[in-house]
This record gives C-alpha cells, structure tokens and sequence, in this order.
C-alpha cells in the first residue's frame, strides 16, 4: 500500500472518530501514532507517543497558553467586564443601538484580557443582556451582537487561536498578536457599523438609552482604567520589544491578580474555581498540540500536503482564486467542526500551500482566524450560539441565528478588506520593536 | 457494580480535583517567577535557569490537570451524529472513551519508558542541574490518571449515569 494511500485512509478514519465523539487531540494522536506505525513501523510509532508529550509540555513559549488563560479568567473575577460595560455604556448607550455598540466596544475590551471567545461571550453575554433586556431591546439583536462580539476573543490578542496557529506554523507568536490588534479594531467598528445599519432600518430593535452627564461619563471610563492599564503594559510591551509573548502573559496574569485581591474579589472559592477552570483549559489546549504534533509528521510522511500543494499550484486557478477557494472550504469546515479542530487539522496541508502562493503566513493566520471566528456562530455547531442560548434561555435559537447574520456579513466586509489591503495586519508587527 | 462505579467516582473525582488545585498553585508560582525574572533581568542580573523552571514547572501543570480536563468534560469532542441519543449514545461514548483510555495505557507504558532511558542516559535541563526523568514520570502518572478517568467514564456511560461537569 503505497504511503498517499495509507494517508487517505487515516484522514478517513480522522473523520470518522471524530463524529462518533472521539476527544480531537486523542484522534489526532490515535491516527498520528497508528499511520507512523503503519509506514515507519512500530518502534518509530512508540517512539513519537513517549516524547511528544514531553517535548510539548515543556515547550517554554507554550507557558503563554496557561497565563493568559489565567489572566482572562482573574479578569472575569475581579469584575472588569462591569467596568468595561460601563465605561461603554456611558459613551454609546444614548445613541440608537447603543447598548449593543457598548456591548460590541466591551466585548473587544474583554478580548484584550482573555484570549477564549466562549469566555468574552459568557462574561459580556451575563453583564450586557439584562440591560438589553431593561431597555426593551429586541432579543434578536441583542443576542446576536452578545455572540457576534465574543468571537473578537480569539482575534485580538492575547489569542489561543494566534498561540496555536504560531506553534503549529513556527511563526511568532508576539507579530500574529500584533497583527491581530488593527483587524480587531476594524470588525470591532465594522460591527458597530451593521448596528447602526440595522437600527436605522427598525428603530425598535435597539432604542436609546438615557445621555450621561459627561462628569459620570468620565468616572466609568476612570473605572475601567486598570483594566486599560494591563492592556497597554501586555500589548505595548510585546510591541515595544520590552518583554516576549510568553512573559508578557505572566506579567498580565500577575497584574490581574494585583487588581483582582486590590477589589477584594478574590477568596478561596473564587480562586480555587480559577485555577480549576484556568488548568482545564489548558490541559485541552496541550492535548490538541501534542495530537497535533504526533498527526502532523505523519501527514507528513504521507507526502499528501506536497501533493496537493502541487495539483493546486498546477491548475489554471490564480493565487487569490486558490484563497478564496481555501476560505469558502474554511467557512463550510467551520459550520461543523470545532474551529481549534480546523486549524490542527488543516495547518500542516494549508501552510506550505499558502507560502508557496507567495501570501505572508502572519497575514493569513489573521485571515484564518476570522474565518474560524465566522464558524462560531454559523449553525449548526455555533459555539458562541449555544453559549448565549445558555444565558439567554427564553430565546429561540432561530431567532438568535437570524440576529447574528449582519454580524457575519460584516467579517466577510473584514475579510474583504483584509484581503484588498493585507497592511491593515501586516502594519504592526512589520513596524514592531525589537 | 454499579455501587462501585458510584464509590470509584467519588475517589477518582476527589483526587482528580485534588491534582487540579495543585496543577493551579504550581501555575501561580511559574506567574511569580516569570514577574520576578522579569524584573531582574531589566535590573541586570537575569536569573540563571528561570526557563527551566518554567518548562519542567509547565509539565507539571498541563499532566497534573490532564485527568480533571477529562473528567469534567474539558476536552472537546465534536458532535456530528446529532441524531444518536438516549442509550445508543450512552453505548457509543463507552466505547469510545474504552478506546481512548486503552490508548493512552499504550502513552502512559511508552512515557515511563523513556523515562527510564532518560534516568539511564542522564538527560537533563539546559540550565539547572534538574534530570529529565522525574518529568516523564510526572507524564506518565498524568496520563495513567487520565487512562483510568476515560475507563470510569466509561462505565458510567454504560450504566446510563450523568456527565461530570465542573463547579
């Protein structure tokens, strides 16, 4: 059996244990360690099962992924989300639709903190729709912007989509965060843009709320200006070549604790449940990577990514057709497999294609990291959907399905954009210091 | 049988979360040391082997908290078969979570042995003199933990009893 076959065959069983539920670092070690064995035999299959999980584990870059998890999750307990509503409230909550717009300027705010969607759509989703609800915003909006505006989580950095694109890619894990911030801050705009859009055309999903005085005004924004601290020191820190990602992570993650026992949010439950939750993560999170990095040699073996590359580049398909082409399989990807799922899966095939095309590999990162954004909330196995139905349990799906389709079409008017002008993510970590 | 699943449960859980708590405290001192060598090494005078203690740290870590990810249903599976429910699923996920724990028997046994090759040869940190071979024990504990929760998991499933989901 030649080793392209052997390779079809595993892709085929990769898929088929995923959907009876098999956990998608475990398939992908499975399949990994099984496929060696079949083309290099047992000793070099064994052999990859007993290292890689250390290799992986004691990867010091990968420190990145635990601290700011733990960032997010100390960001969350010391109730910076109030703060970063309120402090939106106060600007945007007088215009039409401006509960949602502060929502949407939160939800990036808290994305700055915490690297996970689903954490940005759960803590924004349980501090926002109450007051939606208060001001008798239609629920379609309201959800849809709560789901729509948690997907900014894994787009502007600190990411964990970012981390394992950089790891699995070896790019930097300090530009892709970079890169992250200008695309962020454009689909943060853009989806203020499709509220004010939608507002316009039924004044009644979204009515005004009452003007703060500016004196208030000021006092909210003073309120979120610890948080807005740690966010420049983290950020502005990897940009001026100050610290590397990795510390970067743990000095945000200690700043958050300061702040967090400072606001006496912190007590033995309140901490206990954090480390909990932060090590859970985590531990997923490595075993995606170490899965990855037993699948990914032996796709490698199999010669199918050189292959396809090949067949790709042969036809008669510009570089843009084959991206576009790449995106539009992304996004169907997207509609039923979990986006961390997509990006392990589909890195090692897609990366060597995309440097061969000529694309910058940071750039498309961005590029990919929308996409899987737009898998977030396609149905049927939305992420952030299912998390705002968790909170928002009188609203029917559908409707919040519908809520989120001008959220989508403004990350296509992103991706767009992004592709007409790759400076708009390449700015930042090409002017980066250091 | 069922009793015993019941009373397996309570132990592993208790001793899963225990490790959990400890995976989180070792988490917080890799956060202190990383602000300390942070600081240090802006006033001059870097701490030699901070990043060993980092990476043999994170090992422990990320293998202490393997268990309770799989025990509270933190590693993500993905649902395509929507229509399977009810028993029929119970059955499916028992296989399936048999499967994965006979495999990572298979990752526990090959990580103790390279811990033993690493204890044999001598393979150390860069830095610090710290031996490798604690480490991979550390794995191999980790995943044997995790092979044994997948197995529990397991039975459970076949007895119909509820998911574990975290506090």
């Amino acid at each position: 059996m030649s080793e392209s076959t052997i390779g079809l065959i595993g892709i085929a069983a990769l898929f088929i244990l995923l959907a009876i539920r098999m956990p998608v670092g475990i398939v992908m070690m499975l399949i990994g360690g099984v496929g060696v064995w079949a083309i290099n035999g047992h000793k070099a299959a064994l052999a990859t099962l007993g290292s890689e999980p250390f290799v992986i584990a004691s990867n010091f870059e990968l420190l990145i992924i635990p601290m700011f998890v733990l960032m997010g999750n100390l960001a969350s307990i010391s109730g910076m989300s109030r703060d970063l509503y309120g402090a939106a409230y106060a600007w945007f909550g007088h215009w039409r639709g401006g509960l949602a717009c502060a929502t949407i300027a939160a939800c990036a705010g808290f994305a700055a903190l915490s690297g996970s969607s689903v954490a940005s759509a759960v803590t924004m989703g349980r501090v926002a729709l109450p007051e939606m609800k208060r001001y008798n915003y239609h629920p379609r909006l309201a959800t849809g912007c709560i789901a729509a505006g948690g997907t900014l989580g894994i787009l502007i950095p600190p990411s964990t989509g970012f981390v394992i694109y950089a790891i699995l890619t070896e790019e930097s894990i300090g530009r892709l965060f970079l890169a992250g911030v200008l695309p962020g801050v454009l689909l943060t705009f853009l989806f203020m843009v499709s509220i004010g859009i939608q507002t316009r055309i039924k004044p009644e999903l979204g009515p005004s709320g009452p003007k703060m005085p500016m004196p208030q005004r000021i006092r909210a924004t003073g309120q979120a200006g610890a948080m807005t601290g740690i966010i420049v020191i983290t950020i502005g820190g990897i940009y001026t070549g100050f610290f590397t990602a990795g510390e970067a992570a743990g000095v945000g993650a200690f700043l958050a604790f300061c702040l967090a026992i400072v606001r006496r949010s912190v007590n033995w439950t309140s901490m206990s449940d954090t480390l909990l939750q932060t090590v859970r993560t985590s531990a997923f999170a490595f075993l995606i990577l170490i899965g990855a990095h037993v699948f990914n040699p032996f796709l490698a073996l199999t010669q199918i990514p050189t292959t396809l590359s090949e067949t790709l580049i042969g036809t008669d398909f510009s570089p843009l057709g084959i991206l576009l082409i790449l995106l539009v399989a992304f996004i169907v990807l997207g509609m039923f497999l979990e986006g961390f799922a997509i990006l392990v899966l589909s890195l090692p095939i897609v990366h060597p294609l995309i440097i061969q095309l000529g694309y910058d590999p940071i750039w498309f990162g961005v590029v990919m990291v929308i996409v899987l954004e737009m898998g977030l909330i396609s149905p049927p196995v939305g992420v952030n959907v299912f998390v705002v139905k968790s909170i928002a349990e009188d609203v029917p799906m559908s409707e919040i399905f519908i809520g989120i389709i001008p959220f989508w079409l403004a990350m296509v008017v992103c991706l767009i954009l992004l592709i007409a002008f790759p400076q708009i993510a390449l700015f930042l970590p090409n002017t980066m210091i250091n | 049988m069922e009793r015993l699943v019941t009373k397996l449960s309570e132990a592993v859980g208790g001793c899963v979360h225990f490790l959990a708590l400890v995976s989180g405290l070792i988490l917080m001192c890799l956060m202190t040391l990383t602000v300390i060598a942070v600081t240090v090494r802006k006033a001059n005078h870097p701490i030699i082997g901070a990043q060993d203690l980092s990476e043999s740290g994170l090992i422990v870590v990320v293998f202490f908290a393997m268990a309770y990810s799989g025990w509270t249903g933190g590693h993500i599976a993905v649902d395509l078969i929507g229509a399977i429910k009810g028993r029929s699923l119970d059955f499916l996920d028992c296989g399936v979570r048999t499967v994965c724990g006979l495999f990572f028997v298979v990752v526990t046994w090959m990580t103790f042995e390279h811990g033993l090759d690493a204890l044999e040869f001598g393979d150390g940190f860069n830095l610090l003199p710290i031996p490798h071979w604690p480490f991979y024990f550390v794995i191999a504990f980790g995943s044997g933990l995790f092979s044994l929760v997948l197995f529990l998991l397991a039975a459970r499933s076949a007895y119909g009893m509820p998911e574990i989901k975290p506090k």
